[in-house]
C-alpha cells in the first residue's frame, strides 16, 4: 500500500480538486483507493456527495483504528472509498495531541489499511503543524500544487526549508503547477524559473479551467461531466505521472 | 443477517418492478438506472470434474459495455463465494493452465489440473441493468442489479434453454442501514432470497450430475458377493469408464484421456489376472488376449506422450549449448506422435475395435459361471488371503536384495508391488478407509523409489534407441549427456531401494498387515 498526500501550506491552490480527481483516476486504474478528507474546509467529501458522520469519535487511541474503519463510506465509483471530512480530522487531532511519539501515529494507523487498500490519498489541511508533520512521515510522496506566482514560489521555498530543517527527505516532495494560465506572462516566467531551479517539478500542468470550478455544481470528478475537456485530460495525465513515482 | 452481503431474489414478471419502486420510494429519494451491459459466461472444468471434486468451479466471463469487451476468470466455491479472480482480457476461455498469464490463479490451476484441459460445460448469456437508490444529495446508498439470462449446458447440441430473471441487492460500505431498508423491501415483495449465481445451482438447473459421470472411489463391494460376480461387476463399470475417454482421445483433447483410458483398462486386466482362478481356464484364455490387445495398441502413443511431457525437465538437465540438439529430437518425436495418434484413431474407428469392445461388454454383463472354487468364494475372504500372501511374497523377495542384485530382479519386485497395490485398491471398500490409506501410503513410499528407478531405466533405453536411429553430432552430444545424468540418477535411486524394502517389511508394518488381512 502507498500513501499519497496532497499538501500545500497555502489555501486555494486547487488541492481538493486534485485529491478528488486523482483518487478517481487511481480507482479507475484498478487500485483499491481510500481518500481521507483531513481538511475540514476542504470539500472532497462534498464532491462525492457524502455527508459527514454525525457521531463523535472516541478519544482513546487504541480505538482509533476501529473508529476510522467505521467512518469509511463507499463512493459511487468502483474501487474508491472515502473517509469524510471534519470528524476524521478532529479525531486525528485528538489522537496526535495527546500522545508521545505522536508524529508517527498517523503512519501506524494507516498501516492497518494495508489489507484493504492499494493506495491511501490524504487531502490535507493548508497549514504547518503536528498534523502536517505526521502527514510528512506517513506519506510515501507529497504531491504539492504550486500556482506559478511569486507568492506561491515563496511558500514552496518555505516548505523546502522546513523539510531541510527537520531532516525530512526532500525526495518525497513532488511539486506540480496548478491553476496555470499560460496567457499570463508571470505564470510563464515563474514556471520557467522554478523548473530550472527545481527539476523535480512534474511535467503535467493543470490548467485554470471553468470545468474544475464546475465540480461544485456537478458534485463529481471532472471526468463525469467534462470528459473531453483539457482539464480532465490533465488530471488523468497527472495520475499517470504520479503513479510512476509511487512504484 | 449480515447486511453487507449481496442477496438475490427471483423476479417472476416485469410489473413486479413498479411495486418494488413504490416500496423503495419510502426509504430513498430516487431510483436511477446506472448502466446496462451484456455478459457471456462459461462454467469451466476438466473432463473428470477436478475442480468440482474439490468443491470449486471456474467461471470465465466476457463483458460488453458500450461495445468494449473485457474478460475475467474467477474461481468460485460451488456455493458461489469468490475465491480468486484474474482480470484478463483474453477473448476466449483458457484450455490449459499454461494459457494464463503469470498469476496466483495460474499456479493454482497448475496444481489442480496439471496436464488436463478445461472445457466449457455451461453457457450463461446475461443482460444486466444496474440501478441505484439515491439519497437527498443524490448520493448512491445501495445498488440493485436486475439480471435477465439464458442458461444451457454445452455437452450436447440443442440442450434446453432456461430463461430467468433475478434481482440482486448490492450494499455499499458505510451505508448498512440503507442496505437493510432495501433488503426489507425485497423480502416483503419477493419472499425468500435465492442463490441463482452459484455454480451448484447452475449445475442442478441444467441437470449436470458430475457425481454420476465419475466412478465412486473405492468401488463398492459387498463382503459376501461371490468373487467372480464382484469381478464382472467391477469390470463392467471400469470398462464403461475407460470408454468414456474414447471421444477425447480421438479428438486429442489432452494427454490425460489416453492415460485414464489405459489406467481403467489396466485395472480390469490386473484384477482378472490376480484372481484368474475365478474363471475356468479356457474362459480366461479367451478374455486375456482381448484385454491386452486393447492396451497394446496404445503403448506407442503413451510412450511418446511421456517423453514429450518431460520436455522441460530434460532441457533443464542440459547446459544451454546442448539444448538445440535436443529440441530437434523433440520436434521429431512430436511428428512421430502425430502419426501414432492417427494410427490409433483409425484403429478406434475400425469395426474390429468396436466388435472387441462389444464382446467385452457382453462378457462383463453376463451372469457369472461360478464354476471354480475361487469364483464362489466370498470376496472379503479372498481379499484377506490375496493381500496377505502378496505382502509376504514382497517381504521375502525383498530380504534377498543386496547391492549386487541384478536390475532385473528389482524390476520384478516393482511389479509385485504394483500387484499388491491393485489388490489393496480393488478391495478397499471392504476395509476401514483409514487402514486402507495407511497401507497404501506405506506401499507408495516403496513404489515411488522403485518407480523412479524404473523410469530412469526406461528413459535411458528410449534415448539409447534414438542414439542408434537418428544421429547428428549435435544430438549425439545432447543424448550422451542426458543418458549419463539419467544413469547417475538411477544409481542414486538404486541406493535407496534396500532401505525402502527394509522399512516395508519392518516388524511394525508386518504386524499391521497381519492383523488386517491374515485369517483369524
Amino acid at each position: 500500500m502507498k500513501t499519497l498526500a496532497i499538501y500545500s501550506m497555502k489555501g486555494g491552490v486547487g488541492k481538493t480538486a486534485t485529491s478528488v480527481n486523482l483518487a478517481y483516476w487511481a480507482a479507475q486504474s484498478g487500485m483499491k483507493t481510500l481518500l481521507i478528507d483531513l481538511d475540514p474546509q476542504g470539500a472532497s467529501s462534498f464532491y462525492f456527495r457524502i455527508k459527514p458522520a454525525k457521531k463523535n469519535w472516541g478519544k482513546r487511541f487504541f480505538k482509533a483504528y476501529e473508529n476510522l474503519l467505521k467512518q469509511i463510506k463507499a463512493s459511487d465509483y468502483e474501487n474508491l472509498d472515502i473517509i469524510p471530512a471534519h470528524m476524521s480530522f478532529r479525531n486525528f487531532d485528538v489522537i496526535l495531541d495527546g500522545l508521545n511519539k505522536r508524529k508517527s501515529r498517523l503512519q501506524k494507523i494507516l498501516k492497518g489499511m494495508k489489507k484493504e487498500y492499494d493506495l491511501v490519498i490524504l487531502d490535507c489541511p493548508p497549514s504547518i503543524g503536528h498534523l502536517s508533520e505526521s502527514i510528512f512521515i506517513a506519506s510515501d510522496r507529497l504531491l504539492v500544487p504550486v500556482i506559478p506566482t511569486t507568492l506561491s514560489e515563496r511558500t514552496f521555498a518555505q516548505l523546502l526549508d522546513f523539510f531541510k530543517q527537520e531532516g525530512y527527505s526532500k525526495k518525497k516532495i513532488l511539486p506540480f503547477f496548478s491553476l496555470v494560465q499560460n496567457q499570463k506572462s508571470m505564470h510563464k516566467n515563474t514556471q520557467d524559473n522554478l523548473r530550472q531551479s527545481h527539476p523535480n517539478f512534474l511535467k503535467t500542468v493543470i490548467p485554470f479551467s471553468a470545468d474544475v470550478e464546475n465540480m461544485g455544481e456537478h458534485r463529481a470528478p471532472v471526468d463525469q461531466f467534462a470528459r473531453s475537456k483539457p482539464a480532465n485530460t490533465a488530471y488523468r495525465d497527472l495520475w499517470q505521472e504520479v503513479s510512476h513515482h509511487l512504484t | 443477517m449480515n447486511s453487507m452481503q449481496e442477496r438475490s431474489w427471483w423476479l417472476k414478471n416485469k410489473p413486479g418492478f413498479k411495486k418494488l419502486e413504490k416500496l423503495l420510494s419510502a426509504s430513498f429519494d430516487g431510483l436511477t438506472e446506472e448502466s446496462y451491459w451484456q455478459t457471456h459466461k462459461n462454467l469451466l472444468d476438466s473432463f473428470d470434474w477436478q475442480l468440482w471434486q474439490k468443491d470449486e468451479a471456474l467461471l470465465f466471463a466476457r463483458e460488453t459495455v458500450q461495445e468494449e469487451q473485457t474478460g475475467y476468470l474467477q474461481l468460485l466455491s460451488l456455493r458461489g463465494e469468490s475465491l480468486q479472480v484474474l482480470e484478463e482480457s483474453q477473448p476466449n476461455p483458457p484450455s490449459f493452465w499454461w494459457d494464463l498469464p503469470d498469476s496466483e490463479l495460474r499456479e493454482y490451476l497448475h496444481k489442480r489440473l496439471d496436464v488436463c484441459s478445461l472445457e466449457a460445460v455451461i453457457s450463461v448469456e446475461e443482460e444486466r441493468w444496474l440501478l441505484a437508490c439515491r439519497d437527498s444529495e443524490q448520493k448512491i446508498r445501495v445498488r440493485l442489479e436486475v439480471v435477465h439470462r439464458e442458461v444451457f449446458r454445452l455437452d450436447a447440441e440443442e440442450t434446453p434453454r432456461h430463461h430467468q430473471t433475478f434481482i440482486t441487492c448490492k450494499p455499499l460500505r458505510g451505508y448498512e442501514k440503507s442496505a437493510d431498508q432495501a433488503l426489507a423491501c425485497l423480502h416483503r415483495l419477493l419472499g425468500d432470497p435465492a442463490n441463482p449465481e452459484s455454480p451448484e445451482y447452475l449445475l442442478s438447473l441444467t441437470g449436470l450430475q458430475p457425481e454420476k459421470a465419475l466412478l465412486p472411489s473405492p468401488l463398492p463391494l459387498h463382503p459376501n458377493t461371490p468373487t467372480e460376480t464382484a469381478l464382472r461387476e467391477a469390470a463392467d463399470r471400469l470398462f464403461a469408464q475407460a470408454r468414456r475417454y474414447e471421444a477425447g482421445l480421438l479428438f486429442d483433447v489432452d494427454t490425460e484421456f489416453l492415460h485414464q483410458y489405459r489406467v481403467n483398462l489396466r485395472r480390469i486386466r490386473s484384477i482378472f489376472s490376480l484372481l484368474k482362478a475365478a474363471l475356468p481356464e479356457d474362459v480366461w484364455q479367451e478374455l486375456k488376449p482381448r484385454l491386452s490387445e486393447l492396451s497394446k495398441s496404445t503403448n506407442t502413443l503413451r510412450d511418446l506422450d511421456v517423453f514429450l511431457l518431460e520436455r522441460s525437465e530434460f532441457l533443464a538437465m542440459l547446459p544451454e549449448a546442448f539444448r538445440p540438439g535436443l529440441e530437434k529430437l523433440f520436434h521429431k518425436v512430436e511428428e512421430e506422435r502425430r502419426l501414432a495418434h492417427q494410427q490409433l484413431a483409425s484403429q478406434f474407428l475400425s469395426a474390429d475395435y468396436e466388435k472387441n469392445c462389444q464382446w467385452l461388454e457382453a462378457f462383463f454383463a453376463e451372469p457369472p459361471l461360478l464354476a471354480t472354487p475361487l469364483a464362489v468364494m466370498p470376496v472379503k475372504k479372498v481379499a484377506g488371503q490375496k493381500i496377505w500372501k502378496r505382502y509376504r511374497k514382497i517381504c521375502k523377495a525383498g530380504q534377498k536384495v543386496t547391492s549386487k542384485t541384478p536390475d532385473d530382479e528389482i524390476h520384478q519386485l516393482r511389479i509385485q508391488c504394483k500387484k499388491l497395490r491393485y489388490l489393496l485398491d480393488f478391495f478397499a471398500s471392504l476395509y476401514p478407509p483409514k487402514q486402507h490409506k495407511r497401507h497404501v501410503k506405506t506401499l507408495k513410499r516403496l513404489q515411488t523409489i522403485l518407480g523412479n528407478f524404473n523410469d530412469y531405466t526406461v528413459q535411458q533405453e528410449f534415448l539409447l534407441e534414438r542414439l542408434e536411429k537418428d544421429t547428428t553430432s549435435e544430438l549425439d552430444a545432447a543424448l550422451h549427456g542426458l543418458i549419463t545424468i539419467l544413469y547417475q540418477q538411477q544409481l542414486e535411486e538404486r541406493s535407496k531401494v534396500m532401505q525402502a524394502l527394509n522399512d516395508f517389511s519392518a516388524q511394525r508394518v508386518h504386524a499391521d498387515f497381519k492383523t488386517s488381512y491374515k485369517k483369524q
